[in-house]
Formats: structure tokens, sequence, C-alpha cells
């Protein structure tokens, strides 16, 4: 089990990438499913009812980032992996949870705070930047756990345990 | 900043008043106002045009219709760029012209909406006939009529089996009864739900017959059409090709209408201008031989509109400078004018405000270019809007101001992308090592965000509190234009002390040092001094923040404004977005460019990795793009605005032609 500490730290890297993937999968597809609704009635609120769509998404990408950060980091991507340190296999993995969790839970709310913005949409498309803003403010959580997660992952290459 | 206005009083001759009303329409200057309550006194009295009004929206809904369907069975022609063209413009001689095929296109359009739904009854007509005839086809076989009763002597009954059935099978269980009377049964058509049958008996058996085939299941035909199926068939098929042909020669009929597209807009836009003028028109004083308007006007656009006013339109004008609830109306020079919709879609400055937007779009296309910092994006940004602007000459002008300001943001994302060394993300190096086999790297100016991430988020900090502290200044402008000192000092000059003090001290602390990466710790004193600034601040907003209040009060408010330290905290911390977004380019970037260079060099490599190249960079383009431009909105209004920006002033919206189609010259 010397390579346990590799198993731990790609674990760490699929969670963030799945979880926050689920996430952003539900809350764009709410959001979709609302902007269809406003599109049956007004095909030229398209674009704008899209854009609301797309903000509940970068949670995923979030987690892509990452998940990319990690593998690049371990050595599985580039082609260098030597064995992990079960410490800091577990490390990786711990650094990983910030944006896995607050990314599966941020962007089912935000996905929700976008339907309410595609609905604002529907009755007033000129106040459509309040109702970004309203989505956006949900997202600011998701970056914050982001930025603790490529802290870490970035302090965690440093350690020597 | 904010055009100073004047308000303006307009008084004329009765008789002038529709060239008045028109001119005015054209100006499109002055934002006029509801009469004031003192004129009723003096006899005047408002004219009330909402069944005008209401009259004139119904026929612009007829010809928005009339367009809608043209649009579906005649579509023009439109590019993919087209939502870029602005209205065209009509000369007065167009207007004109238009102005009078006005009552023929009114005909035009109703006959369209008119034939629309004549296509739609012939639709629901065709789906009744379809359904018929599916009824019909099991008894295509028979070939006596459905309602046929039989001769002198002979029944027929005419049904089904709701099973399917054999002759010998039906025979068998019918004369498995008791002296059941003779009948002659022939299978028309068998399904294995259904079997239709047609039945032969004696005329005195008829009856008998039928209950002792209902016991075996038998149901009778109910039918609400006679004749023989195939005959009757042939029949309907003729009449639906019948209503087909309608229907083509009514969508004909609408398609050839195509070319009075252009006036029906017209007539729409026509419609909306009077409808608009209408709406002017219950807002006017009037009595006897005199109507007045009041609102306002720019005050460098008064004395122009005054003396034509006078002159040709034989009106009396009086101008004042207008207080302090006038309507706001921005205007911006060169770079900060784009950003002006912005602060629109916030709010409009309120009574003693300034307009931020001067300020503001410094730092708008900072942040924006921080959080996208991509040289190459950026590029394509800024030659992307450069290229639309130049193209379409005619575009509206908030579209332009649109297109303008992310060309700036643009440029600043270049600026960002060359001082953090980012081409696509890694695309240099990645190329030159997959194909060239020698890799090239265009180093940073600055640093790579992604090799110190530490150093990036200080950096963000940095302009985070700049930004903040900015904000802050603008209050303290404001509170010390207005002469209100204790605001100027319990909300901005103590602040300042406390947080300014706060980060100061922040070189003392060995754990921020070594986290910042700063080797050098300040000396002691450093450090008393600015916890002697902070305490001062802190003391200062306590005392300070509700001097009129009784002491017990005030110090309670104090308190209360005090623990919003933690606000300011987490507003500085929300800067740290701008590494999260910065990274996120980048690190999606070299994503794609890592899927591409997978497939190796070569021929098959170099097809491979620039299909994923053109579709990932596009996507990482626009989502990022996206990104931030929500995020960079989102650090100005909460942020940035939440320092001295409340807003609520009412926006100049002047007396206009808001039309959709076409703009009308100022000669007309």
């Amino acid at each position: 089990m010397e390579n346990l500490g590799m198993v731990l730290a790609l674990t760490g890297a699929a969670l963030a990438s799945i979880l926050a993937g689920i996430g952003s999968a539900i809350g764009v597809g709410k959001a979709g499913q609302a902007a269809a609704g406003v599109v049956t009635e007004d095909p030229s609120k398209f674009s704008k009812v899209l854009i609301m769509q797309l903000l509940p998404g970068t949670q995923g990408i979030y987690g892509l980032l990452i998940a990319f950060i990690t593998l690049s980091q371990i050595g599985i991507l580039g082609g260098s992996a030597e064995s992990l340190s079960l410490a800091k296999g577990l490390l990786y993995l711990a650094a990983c949870l910030p944006i896995a969790i607050v990314g599966l839970l941020s962007a089912i709310s935000q996905g929700k705070a976008a339907v309410a913005g595609i609905m604002m949409i529907a009755k007033k498309p000129d106040q459509m930047s309040k109702g970004m803003i309203f989505a956006a403010m949900v997202e600011t959580y998701a970056i914050l756990a982001l930025l603790v997660s490529i802290l870490a992952i970035f302090g965690i290459a440093g350690l020597n345990i | 900043m904010k055009v100073p206005m004047s308000r303006i009083t307009i008084y004329g001759n009765k008789k002038d008043r529709k060239a008045v009303l028109e001119f005015l329409q054209r100006r499109q200057c002055v934002d006029i106002s509801e009469p004031d309550a003192e004129n009723a006194k003096l006899g005047f009295s408002t004219m009330n045009t909402s069944e005008s009004q209401s009259e004139f929206a119904r026929e612009r809904v007829i010809g928005e219709k009339a367009i809608d369907i043209l649009e579906k069975y005649a579509p023009s022609e439109k590019g993919l760029l087209s939502s870029f063209e602005g209205r065209r413009s009509l000369s007065a001689e167009e207007y004109y012209m238009y102005v009078d095929d006005i009552p023929e296109m009114m005909n035009i359009a109703v006959r369209i909406t008119d034939a629309e739904e004549e296509i739609a009854e012939r639709r629901a007509q065709i789906v009744r006939r379809m359904s018929e005839l599916d009824e019909l086809s099991p008894w295509l076989p028979l070939d006596v009529s459905l309602s046929e009763d039989g001769t002198k002597d002979t029944s027929c009954i005419i049904g089904t089996f709701p099973e399917a059935l054999t002759e010998e099978k039906l025979l068998e269980r019918y004369l498995s009864a008791e002296d059941a009377p003779p009948i002659h049964a022939e299978i028309v058509n068998v399904m294995p739900q259904q079997t239709c049958v047609f039945i032969l008996c004696a005329k005195k058996h008829a009856a008998d017959c039928e209950n002792r085939l209902r016991a075996i299941g038998f149901s009778k035909m109910k039918t609400s059409f006679s004749g023989v199926p195939a005959e009757r068939t042939a029949q309907i098929q003729k009449e639906i090709d019948a209503l087909n042909s309608e229907i083509g020669a009514l969508e004909k009929e609408i398609a050839s209408y195509k070319g009075a597209a252009s006036s029906l807009r017209f007539m729409v836009d026509y419609y909306t201008m009077r409808t608009e003028k209408y709406n002017v028109l219950s807002m006017l004083s009037q009595r006897n031989k005199v109507f007045v308007i009041t609102g306002c006007v720019p005050k460098e656009a008064a004395s122009s509109l005054a003396a034509t006013l006078e002159h040709e339109y034989n009106a009396a004008v009086e101008t004042e400078d207008a207080d302090g609830d006038a309507p706001v109306l921005l205007k911006n020079k060169y770079l900060t004018e784009p950003v002006e919709g912005i602060v629109k879609t916030f709010a409009m400055p309120a009574m003693g405000e300034i307009d931020p937007t001067g300020i503001m779009a410094f730092f708008y296309y900072i942040l924006f270019g921080m959080m996208l910092s991509d040289a190459a994006y950026g590029l394509i940004m800024t030659l992307g809007c450069f290229f639309a602007i130049k193209k379409f000459k005619n575009m509206e002008p908030d579209m332009k101001k649109t297109l303008r300001m992310f060309m700036y943001c643009g440029i600043s994302t270049m600026f960002w992308g060359v001082m953090f060394g980012s081409y696509f993300g890694d695309v240099v190096p990645t190329v030159s090592r997959t194909f060239f086999g020698k890799e090239v790297t265009i180093p940073p100016l600055w640093f790579e965000p992604v090799k110190d991430p530490m150093k990036m988020l200080m950096f963000s900090f940095v302009i985070g509190i700049v930004h903040l502290f900015t904000g802050l200044g603008v209050k303290l402008y404001q509170c010390i234009k207005a002469k209100d000192w204790a605001a100027a000092f319990g909300d901005c000059i103590f602040w300042y002390m406390l947080v300014g003090g706060g980060i100061l001290y922040l070189f003392r602390v060995d754990m921020f040092l070594s986290m910042a990466g700063l080797t050098t710790k300040l000396p002691a004193v450093w450090g008393t001094v600015a916890a002697v600034i902070a305490g001062i601040g802190a003391l200062g907003i306590l005392l300070f923040t509700a001097p009129q209040n009784k002491m017990g009060k005030r110090l309670a408010k104090g308190a209360y404004s005090l623990y919003g330290v933690t606000s300011w905290l987490s507003d500085i911390l929300s800067y740290s977005r701008l590494l999260a977004l910065g990274l996120a380019t980048g690190v999606i970037a070299t994503v794609f460019n890592k899927m591409g260079s997978m497939f190796g060099g070569g021929v098959v490599g170099a097809i491979i990795f620039i299909i994923v190249f053109v579709i990932g960079h596009t996507l990482n383009l626009g989502i990022n793009a996206l990104g931030a431009y929500v995020h960079t909105n989102r650090l100005q209004f909460v942020e940035f605005f939440g320092k001295f920006f409340e807003g609520g002033g009412r926006e100049f919206k002047p007396f206009a032609a808001h039309t959709k189609y076409y703009k009308f010259k100022e000669e007309i």
C-alpha cells in the first residue's frame, strides 16, 4: 500500500471535479428549464437568458481547475508520477474538499438565484444586470473556497513530509 | 459628470400646439413633467388622451402582429451580425411618402392577420378530416354504404367485435346459442384489437339477431357519415387537398405583401410616436387659446431651444436653473463614457451625489483586465469590437458604448496578459515543444500568478484597498461639499485611520509577513504608531458617528458602526476573486493546450491541435469574459459603490420618438 498517498490525492482531484461538476450540472439544468420557458414566450430574449443560464456553470470549471492543478502537482499529468507519502496524499485530498463541497452546494443555490433572475428578465429585460449580480453574489463563496483550495495545494507542494 | 439642467416653461398658442410638440419630439431634449397643480386654479385644464392612446396602441399591435406573420412566411434576409446594425434613418421625403401609405398599410396589416387566422382555421379542419379518415380506414373493403339498412326482406347489421375473429369462429359462437336465426357474416377487416363485420339476416329477425350478437361482444357501428367507405375516403381526401391548396394560396398571398414590410414597420413606428405624443399632450396645461409645457432641458441646449421656439413657433419661453431633484443626464468623455451604461444599470446618482462614472471607469478596465489577463484574448476582444464599430457605422449609441467598453477592457486584458506572461495560456511553449522540438517561452514582464499565487493574492488585496479607499475618498468629497463635517470625520476620516492603521500594523505581524513573503520586519515604533492611528480612528468612529444624539444612544450607534469593520474585512477579501478568476483563465487555457498536444507532432497532431485549440479557446474566452464582466460589476456595485454611492436619481428621459425600426432626421 505504499502508493496509497497517490490514490488519496487522485481521489481528491476526482472529488473536486465530480462534486463541483454535479453542482454546476444541476444549477445550469434548472436555469436552462426556466430559460426555455422564457424563450417559448419570447425568442428574442435567448441571448439574455443564455448568459443567466451559464452563471452557475463556473463552479464546475473551478472544480476542473483544482483537479487539474492537483493532477499536475502529483505528476499524473506530465508523466513524472512518483510515489507520494500517505500524509501528503491526505493533505491533497483535504485541500480539494473546499471547492468540491462548496462548489456542489453553491452551484445549486446559484442555479436557483439564476432561475429567479431569468423570471425577472421575462418581465423586465432591461434589469438583466441586476439579476446577474444576484446570482453572482452566491458565487463569491465558491470563489473563496476555490482560493483556499488553490493556496492549500500550492502550499502542500513545498512541504517535506 | 452630471449635466446641469434648466427648468423650462413654454407658453404657446393653441394653434401652434401640434407643430411645437412635433418639434420637441424631434429635438429630443426636453423631459416634460406633470403640470403644476397651481395651474388648475388659474383655469387651466389637461386633456384626457387615454382613449386615443389606446387606439394608437391597438393599431401598433396589429402592425407588429402583421410584421411577425410576414416574417414567418417571407423571412427577410438577416445577417449574423444584424443586431449591430442600427435603425435606418429616413429623409423627410421618405417620411411623408410613408405617412401617405399608412391607411393602405393598415388594410394590408388587417388582411395579413385575417389570412393568418384563416390558415389556422383550415389547419384545424384538416385535422378533423384526418381523424375521420383514420376512423374509416378499417372499413375500406366494405362496398356498401355504412348506413345501409338492407333490402325489402333483409337487414344488414354493421359493427365491430373488440377482438380478432375469423368468420368460422364468429358463426360458431353465434350459433352455439339455442335457435339462433340464421345469419350471413362477412369479415371486413381484422386487427388484433378489433374485427369489423358485415352481417346479413332476415328482416323479421333483425332485432333478435342484434341482441344475440351483442351478447357475444358485438357493438353496432355508430356513424355520422353515410356512403361507401372507399368513396367517402376519396371525397375527404379531395376536401383535404382543397384545404391545402387554399392554405397554399393564403400563404402565397401573405408572402406577396413582402414588399410592404418596410411600410408596415414604419406604421408601427408611426403609431409608437403618436402614442408618445399623445401621452405628452395629456400633460399640457391648456386654456382657451394657450397651452403651457413645463419640463427640464440640459442647460447647454436651453438657449438655442428657446430661441427656435420663440422665432419659429411663436412661443414664449422661460428658463431657470433647475433645483436638486431635476432628472439626471450623465455625460462623460473618451475613455470614461462607455461605462455610463454600467452606472445606469445600478442607479442614477441622487441629489448631492457625484456621477461616479469617471472614477469607476479607470478601475473597471483594470479589474476586468486582471480577471481575464490573457494577451491573446485581449487582442481578440479589442480587434473584434474595433472592427464591429468600424463596420457598422449606423450602430445605436448604446450598443456602440458597450462595444467601446469591451474594446478598452480588451486593451487592459492585453496589458495584464503581457505582465503575467499569458498568451492563450501557455500555447507558445506547448506548440514549440510539440511541433518544433524546442521549447520557447515568453517570459512574463512581471511574474506568473500560477507560480507565485501568494504574491498575486497580496497584489489583489492592494488593488482592493486602493479601490475601496478611493470610494471612501469620494464619500469624503461629497461630505465636504455638503459641509457635513460630522459625516466627513465620522464616516470617512476616522475610517481611513482605523483601516489604514490596521493595515500598517500588519507589517509588524510575523504571520502576515511570512504569508506575504516579506523578510524585513519594521521596527517596533512602526507598530506603535500604527496602533495609535487605528485606535484614534476607532475612538472617533465610536464618538462621532451620531454626534447629534444623546450620549448613550450616541455610543450605541457608534459601536454599531464600528462593527462595520468586519464588512471592511470581507470587502477586502472579496478582491481575492481577481486571483481566482485570473488563474481560472490561464489554467483552463493550459488544459486545452495540453489536450490538443496529446496527439503529438506531425500533420495529424497539428490538425487535432488546431481543432481543439479553436473550440477550447473560444469556449474559455466566452465563459471567462462573462465571468470577468459579472464579477467586475459586482466589485463595483457592492464593494466600491457600497462606500459612497446610493443612487436614486431620476433618469433624464426626454420626449422623443422611441421607435423600433427607423430614425427620423431633424428636419422632418
